[in-house]
């Protein structure tokens, strides 16, 4: 697969948005040999997508949807840090 | 410079960090053998060190980050606080989150790399060094 292929077939992953129905789309669509790449580029676009949604409840059930255990082993901790950090940019800049 | 001298000079980069970090900080440690967490524990204020050698930055103008080389590797399972890369030129610290933020503000994406060296590809970011530079902002205590 080309990487032009991956990278879009992995933002279409991350619009899923809760991590279960991410890796469905990840199972439904990718290559059985892309499965691991693409869990690991998973948390490099989940937070913009988490970020979108319209409450603090649904961003953090969002969050909560990675398993502590998701492989990478720290995916759940970097897609939280940036979730945050998107949040405070955006407020510094007054969208929120 | 070849693969060998890089990894030879990658070395002794770390060591010579490490040695002055222990100026400051006798207790500073390298890790030993395969550790992918991080390189340099300084156990005196409870932070680790990465340490980067990345001398074709000065060629391409990109950072690599990489994240993925047959697993999930380097930014994907380092736990490091800091991030030490030098470029042969200038030695420059970022916190890990400050990497992570680069990625997600700019608007990254990733991309393959296959080195002369390497057997499998790996997936890294490759990130312009005078914006990756703009993140760092790592402050040690």
């Amino acid at each position: 697969m080309k990487p032009a292929k991956f990278n879009a077939e992995i933002k279409l992953a991350a619009k899923k948005t809760y991590y279960p129905q991410c890796l469905q789309y990840i199972e439904d669509n990718l290559d059985p040999d892309f499965h691991d790449l693409a869990k690991a580029t998973l948390p490099y676009y989940l937070p913009s997508n988490i970020l979108e949604l319209p409450s603090k409840d649904e961003r953090r059930a969002a969050i909560d949807s990675i398993p502590d255990n998701a492989t990478p082993s720290h995916s759940k901790d970097l897609v939280k840090i940036g979730v945050e950090m998107l949040w405070k940019k955006d407020r510094a800049n007054g969208i929120r | 410079m070849g693969f060998a001298k890089d990894l030879i000079r990658g070395e002794a980069i770390e060591r010579n960090l490490l040695d002055r970090l222990r100026l400051v900080f006798p207790q500073a440690r390298k890790a030993e053998g395969y550790h992918p967490d991080w390189d340099i524990e300084i156990p005196e204020i409870g932070k680790t060190v990465e340490v980067k050698y990345d001398p074709m930055s000065q060629k391409t103008g990109n950072i690599v980050v990489e994240y993925y080389h047959n697993k999930p590797s380097a930014f994907s399972v380092s736990l490091a606080d800091f991030w030490v890369i030098d470029t042969g030129k200038g030695e420059y610290w970022f916190s890990r989150e400050g990497i992570l933020e680069c990625i997600l503000l700019e608007g990254m994406e990733p991309v393959q790399i296959h080195g002369p060296q390497d057997r499998h590809p790996k997936w890294v970011f490759l990130i312009p060094f005078c914006l990756l530079v703009e993140y760092s902002n790592a402050k040690l205590l």
